[in-house]
């Protein structure tokens, strides 16, 4: 697992939260985006074993950990007080999000992080964090909800954009805030943004009892009309499920019928974290042992021009013909290959395990391809 | 004839000889005994094994389970660590100034640890390139362009891994042990 906090030192009264961003040489970093400064910037100026040094305006920052793990290049928030940073955008990941809330709206039986009743505003700090973040980057933004924040989240989305057009957002979001009063925002920076909305299930109360909200469903569809009058970039995600497994092929014709503007549909493994881990017997569905509805849903809107895409999904587990439309989804920092992984032909185009993922109850057919 | 003494104060008050004692008893600043200094000893003669760092002193290695705690998790699936806030909240819309560089705030609290000890490290090394023609700025243990450039040099020419920045391996050529 790659490390997002990391332990620091810093002497001398510092207090609070900042924003900073570690370089390897500020002159020059500076000749390509003037908005870093010594203020937001600390130089790397001692590489040790198990620990490197920054320049901070006039002060020294200790960085402590393995100096294997490329952290130069990350906007980081520092914490002084607590003496620990969080790798906020990491330079070499291709898989950074800021969480904007915990809080949310459903509560999704298989949630990977559930909820939380509290809120702690860290908007502004993102929003410096967005700004220092390297050209051309994808940062994801996700929850919680955060519609939930919608006021904060389009001024954050719409300040960035201002300063950083090069930044691409990429939103989770369940799709349930949106209103008529929102398009024009949307439509102001619906080229920057991909919303990442899911649907569980082609039948109204399958997707409501997934969510365990009433009317989701409705409201879902009713938010992803506004979407496409805004010309906004959708992208459809379904968590494959033992109860929702069976909805596949409808859930294909629905968006053959209804959302045939989206950019892709994702299908998606589960994660054994959060709501999951202990309802794994109950919701885990193996592909590996039956892969023919998943199979039947993807060939439907692959055929209907609909981008279909098998996300989270080990390549050795899908039958060869659908190998190439499964994606390397799985975060770096929560990437695990196993020991057959190794000797694996395919391990570079493979997406592996997540980190979590339960050796003893994984997946019935795996194994080196 | 004996062996030339050397007293360069300035090496002394850098804490530049302090680690280079040849019994390992690092020398008062300003002592007398500077008077006496074996050239033979100095660092700048190179002759130094591997020394033993101890500033590489603080491996912590206790985040090696990142699921315990709030910042890793995985909603965003198909891409992304994300980043959860800590529990203290901060509700400044602007940073307070005193976590700005060059300022101070009485009363704020210090945190543990010995980052200042890298100054001397600093200052060690900018002495060690002054004295071989290799830094011309001030020891002041800020390392800035010019220390850095020096240091790209002296890496150069002593066919090390050119990073402009302080490694275990320049201190080690400079014959300076950090601790």
């Amino acid at each position: 697992m790659i490390p997002l906090r990391i332990r620091i030192d810093i002497e001398g009264p510092h207090r609070g939260k900042r924003v900073i961003k570690l370089v390897s040489d500020l002159a020059k970093e500076v000749l390509t985006s003037p908005s870093l400064t010594s203020g937001n910037c600390a130089e790397l100026v001692a590489t040790f074993p198990s620990e490197r040094v920054f320049k901070w305006g006039d002060h020294y920052i200790r960085i402590k950990g393995n100096a294997e793990d490329e952290i130069v290049g990350d906007v980081c928030l520092f914490n002084f007080e607590k003496g620990y940073a969080d790798r906020l955008i990491r330079g070499n990941s291709k898989h950074n999000t800021l969480v904007v809330t915990e809080q949310c709206d459903q509560l999704c039986i298989m949630c990977s992080q559930p909820p939380k009743k509290t809120h702690h505003d860290q908007f502004h700090e993102l929003y410096h964090a967005c700004l220092l973040a390297d050209s051309g980057k994808i940062i994801g933004i996700s929850g919680g909800e955060p519609t939930l924040y919608k006021e904060e989240l389009f001024s954050l989305i719409k300040d960035v954009n201002k300063q950083r057009p090069d930044l691409q957002f990429h939103i989770l979001t369940n799709a349930q805030h949106f209103s008529v009063d929102d398009l024009e925002y949307l439509k102001s920076f619906r080229g920057n943004v991909l919303w990442a909305v899911p649907l569980y299930a082609a039948h109204p109360v399958i997707h409501d009892t997934i969510v365990a909200k009433a009317g989701a469903y409705e409201r879902l569809l009713a938010s992803l009309s506004l979407l496409v009058q805004a010309g906004a970039q959708v992208e459809l995600r379904t968590v494959v499920m033992q109860q929702n497994i069976s909805e596949l092929p409808d859930i294909a014709k629905v968006i053959k019928t209804h959302l045939p503007f989206i950019q892709h549909w994702a299908i998606m493994q589960l994660e054994n974290i959060g709501f999951a881990r202990n309802r794994w017997s109950k919701t885990f569905f193996d592909h590996s042992i039956d892969f023919s509805g998943i199979a039947a849903a993807a060939a439907y809107t692959l055929a209907s021009g609909i981008e279909t895409r098998f996300f989270n999904f080990p390549l050795c587990t899908i039958p060869p013909a659908w190998r190439p439309y499964a994606e390397q989804t799985i975060s770096d920092w929560k990437q695990r290959f196993d020991t057959p992984c190794l000797n694996c032909s395919v391990q570079e185009q493979c997406g592996g395990f997540f980190e979590w993922h339960p050796s003893a109850r994984s997946y019935e057919a795996w194994g080196e391809i | 004839m004996g062996k030339r003494k050397f007293a360069i104060p300035s090496l002394a008050a850098a804490g530049f000889l302090s680690g280079n004692g040849a019994a390992g008893q690092p020398l008062p600043v300003l002592d007398s005994r500077i008077q006496n200094i074996d050239l033979e000893t100095l660092p700048l003669l190179g002759k130094q094994a591997a020394l033993t760092h101890t500033y590489n002193l603080a491996a912590h290695r206790s985040h090696s389970s990142h699921r315990s705690h709030g910042s890793h998790r995985s909603h965003r699936s198909s891409s992304s660590p994300s980043y959860s806030p800590p529990p203290s909240r901060n509700s400044n819309s602007t940073p307070p100034s005193s976590t700005l560089p060059g300022t101070s705030s009485a009363g704020a609290r210090n945190l543990p640890g010995n980052s200042s000890k890298f100054q001397k490290i600093a200052m060690q090394v900018q002495t060690a390139l002054y004295v071989q023609d290799y830094y011309t700025g001030a020891i002041d243990g800020i390392v800035g362009p010019e220390t850095r450039t020096a240091i790209s040099s002296y890496q150069r020419a002593n066919s090390m891994t050119i990073t402009g920045t302080i490694t275990a391996e320049l201190l080690d050529a400079l014959g300076i042990q950090a601790e």
